[in-house]
C-alpha cells in the first residue's frame, strides 16, 4: 500500500468515514446537523474525485481512478447529496429522525463509487451489493407505514435473487477464464464466434441479475411496488443512483468495440424492446403519480439498454448522456413529490390537481421533470433521446430505434396528460401541503438548473462523456 | 454460428466437457428434489382426518397460538452475534496469512475491525444491548 493508493482511495475514505462520522455523531450528539455532515462529505468527495489527476491502478484494492470512475464517483456524490437535501425536511415531517438516514444514503454512495472504480469482478460485485444492501434498509425505512415494509421486503427478496446470479454468473466467467481481473476476464469473452458455453453461461446469469437491478423487463415486477412504497426521497436515490449504478457496471464488463457485444446483442435487443413496450403502455393505465414513474423508469431503462445494444462508442456515450439526463430529471421529480408529501402521501395523480398554481415552485419542477422524461426540448431529456436514437440508427439498430420513437411518443401522452392536471383551474384547498424548507428549494433549483442547462448546452458534457470513454 | 462444419464437430466436444459438471449438478439438484417430492407424494398416506391436519409437533398435542410475542432483546442479540460471528471469521482468515499480508494486511485489518468496534459503540449507545426496559421508557419514569 502506497500514497497513491491512499490518493486513489481518497473519495472512498471520505464517504466512508462521513458515514461513520454521521453515525456515531448521531449517537452521543442527536440532532439536524447531520444532513449537512452527510452532504458535506458527499461534496467533499465529489471534490476530491474531480481534482485528482487520472491515476490508474491501485493494485492490493482492484480499484483504480480511471477517468470513467471520477466522472461517475462525482455524479453518483452529487446525487447522494441531492437526496439527502431532499429528505431532510421530509423525514422531520413523517417523524424519521436519526442519524442512521444520512449514514444509510453515504454507504450506497460508497457502494456505487466503489462500483464505478472497479477493475476486477470481486470489487465490482462488493459494490453493487453494498449499494444494494443500503437501499433495503432505505426502501424500509418508513417503519410506521406498511406499504414501505412490503416495499423493504419485496426489494429485498427480488435484489437477493438478482445477487445470487450475479454471483454464480460472476463464478462461471471466472471458471470459464481462469481471472478476476476485468480487462483479462472480459478479453477473450468478445471474440468473434462468441465466447465458450461456460462464459456463455455466466453471462447469462450476470444479464438476468443487472436485468433485475436496472428493472429490464421481464425483471421489472418489483419496480412499481418498490418505487411506491418507498419514501419518495428514497425512490429519488434508487430510481437515479442504483440505475445508474448498475449500468456503470455494464459498462465496465462490455468493452466498447463496434462489434463487442455481438452475442450479447441478442438478449440486450429483446430486454430493450420488451422494456420499451411494456414500460410505456402500462404506464399509460396508472392512476399513481409514484407507479407511473415506475413504468415510465422502466422504459427509460430499456431507451438506455437500446444504446447499450448498438455496441458503439456512440452508443457507450449517449447510455452515460441518458444516465445523466435521468438521474437529475427524476432526483426533481421525485424531489419535488417529496417536497410536496406531508403526513398524507400525496400520491394519486388526482391529488396533484391545481399545484401548479398553488404551489409554482414545485408544481413547475415537476412538469419540467415530465418534459424531461417525455424528451420535448429544450429539456436534457430531449438530448438524451436525441442521442440514444442517432447511435441507434447509426449503429445499424433501425428496427429498434423505430419502436423506441414511437413509443416514446405514446409516453408524451401520459406526461402531458399529469401536465394538464397539474395546471387545471380547480384548486384544492391545499392547506394541509407542507411548506417549501430551504434545503430542498436548493436541491430542486440545482436539478432543474441542469435539466435545462444540459438541454440547452449539451457540448460540454458531451464532450465529457466522450473522453472518459 | 458461422464457423466452417469441420470447426463446429471440433469445437462441440469442449462443450460438452466444459458444461458436463453443470450438466451432472443440474440434474443431481432437480432429481433429488424431485425426487424426494415424488417420494413424499407416492408413499404418503393421502387420508384427511383431524390429527393429521394438527400441526406437527414431535408428539406433543398442540395447545395455544402459534405466534408468542417474544421478548425483542433475543432478536437483537441473535443479529449482533451474526454481525460479530462474520467478523471473527474475517479475522481468522487475516490471522492464518498475516506473515504473507504483511503491513497493508495489518492496516486493512486494522480499519475493519475499527469499523466494527464503532459499530458496537453506536449499538451500545442506542440501547442495544439493553435487557429490559429501553433507555427513553426508564428515563420517563
Amino acid at each position: 500500500m502506497t500514497l497513491v493508493d491512499l490518493w486513489i482511495m481518497m473519495p472512498f475514505l471520505i464517504i466512508g468515514a462521513g458515514s461513520l462520522a454521521v453515525l456515531i455523531g448521531g449517537a452521543f450528539l442527536p440532532g439536524r446537523y447531520l444532513t449537512g455532515v452527510g452532504t458535506a462529505a458527499a461534496l467533499a468527495a465529489a471534490w476530491w474525485a474531480l481534482r485528482t489527476p487520472p491515476l490508474p491502478l491501485a493494485p492490493f484494492l482492484g480499484i483504480a481512478a480511471t477517468p470513467f470512475a471520477r466522472f461517475f464517483t462525482v455524479l453518483f456524490c452529487l446525487t447522494a447529496a441531492a437526496a439527502l437535501l431532499l429528505s431532510h425536511s421530509y423525514n422531520r415531517r413523517r417523524n424519521m429522525p436519526g442519524e442512521e438516514y444520512p449514514a444509510t444514503i453515504l454507504f450506497a454512495a460508497l457502494g456505487m463509487t466503489v462500483l464505478a472504480a472497479s477493475v476486477n469482478l470481486l470489487t465490482l460485485f462488493l459494490g453493487l451489493e453494498a449499494l444494494t444492501f443500503a437501499f433495503y434498509i432505505l426502501t424500509a425505512f418508513d417503519r410506521e407505514r406498511p406499504e414501505s415494509s412490503e416495499a423493504g421486503m419485496k426489494y429485498l427478496l427480488m435484489g437477493a435473487t438478482a445477487a445470487a446470479f450475479i454471483a454464480f454468473g460472476m463464478a462461471l466467467i471466472y471458471a470459464g477464464t481462469g481471472t478476476l481481473e476485468l480487462t483479462a476476464a472480459m478479453r477473450p469473452v468478445f471474440v468473434p464466434g462468441g465466447p465458450a458455453p461456460l462464459v456463455a453461461a455466466g453471462w447469462g446469469f450476470l444479464l438476468v441479475g443487472i436485468a433485475f437491478k436496472v428493472s429490464l423487463v421481464p425483471a421489472h415486477l418489483w419496480t412499481p411496488d418498490v418505487y411506491q412504497g418507498s419514501p419518495p426521497p428514497v425512490t429519488a436515490f434508487l430510481s437515479t443512483g442504483s440505475k445508474a449504478a448498475a449500468f456503470a457496471a455494464l459498462l465496465l464488463l462490455v468493452p466498447a468495440s463496434a462489434t463487442g457485444a455481438s452475442f450479447l446483442h441478442a438478449p440486450l435487443w429483446v430486454l430493450s424492446f420488451l422494456s420499451m413496450t411494456v414500460g410505456n403502455l402500462a404506464a399509460l393505465r396508472q392512476r399513481n403519480l409514484k407507479r407511473m414513474l415506475a413504468y415510465s423508469s422502466i422504459a427509460h431503462m430499456g431507451y438506455v439498454a437500446l444504446a447499450l445494444t448498438t455496441g458503439s462508442v456512440a452508443g457507450y456515450v449517449a447510455v452515460v448522456l441518458y444516465l445523466v439526463a435521468y438521474t437529475v430529471t427524476n432526483l426533481s421529480a421525485f424531489g419535488a413529490i417529496a417536497s410536496l408529501s406531508g403526513d398524507a402521501p400525496l400520491e394519486n395523480i388526482d391529488d396533484f390537481r391545481g399545484i401548479g398554481r398553488s404551489r409554482p415552485f414545485r408544481g413547475g419542477m415537476i412538469a419540467l421533470a415530465l418534459f424531461s422524461l417525455a424528451g420535448i426540448p429544450p429539456t436534457v431529456g430531449f438530448m438524451g433521446k436525441f442521442a440514444v436514437f442517432a447511435a441507434a440508427l447509426r449503429g445499424g439498430e433501425t428496427v429498434l430505434a423505430v419502436i423506441g420513437i414511437l413509443t416514446a411518443v405514446v409516453s408524451v401522452y401520459y406526461y402531458m396528460r399529469v401536465v394538464v392536471v397539474l395546471y387545471s383551474s380547480e384548486t384544492e384547498p391545499a392547506a394541509s401541503l407542507p411548506r417549501l424548507a430551504l434545503p430542498e428549494t436548493v436541491a430542486l433549483a440545482v436539478t432543474g438548473l441542469s435539466i435545462l442547462l444540459f438541454g440547452l448546452f449539451p457540448n460540454r458534457l458531451l464532450l465529457l462523456i466522450e473522453q472518459i470513454m | 454460428m458461422n464457423e466452417a462444419p469441420g470447426q463446429s464437430v471440433a469445437g462441440f466436444v469442449p462443450v460438452m466437457e466444459e458444461l458436463f459438471p453443470l450438466i451432472v449438478y443440474t440434474a443431481m439438484a432437480l432429481l433429488l428434489v424431485g425426487g424426494l417430492l415424488f417420494a413424499a407424494w407416492w408413499l404418503g398416506e393421502r387420508r384427511r382426518d383431524p390429527v393429521k391436519d394438527a400441526a406437527y409437533e414431535s408428539g406433543v398435542i398442540p395447545s395455544g397460538t402459534a405466534r408468542l410475542a417474544c421478548p425483542v432483546p433475543f432478536y437483537l442479540v441473535a443479529i449482533f452475534f451474526i454481525v460479530f460471528d462474520v467478523e471473527s471469521v474475517f479475522i481468522f482468515i487475516w490471522a492464518v496469512a498475516w506473515d504473507l499480508l504483511g503491513i497493508p494486511g495489518l492496516m486493512h485489518i486494522t480499519v475493519f475491525i475499527c469499523v466494527l468496534l464503532l459499530g458496537l459503540l453506536w449499538l451500545w449507545r442506542k440501547g442495544g444491548l439493553d435487557w429490559g426496559p429501553a433507555r427513553e421508557a426508564r428515563s420517563e419514569e
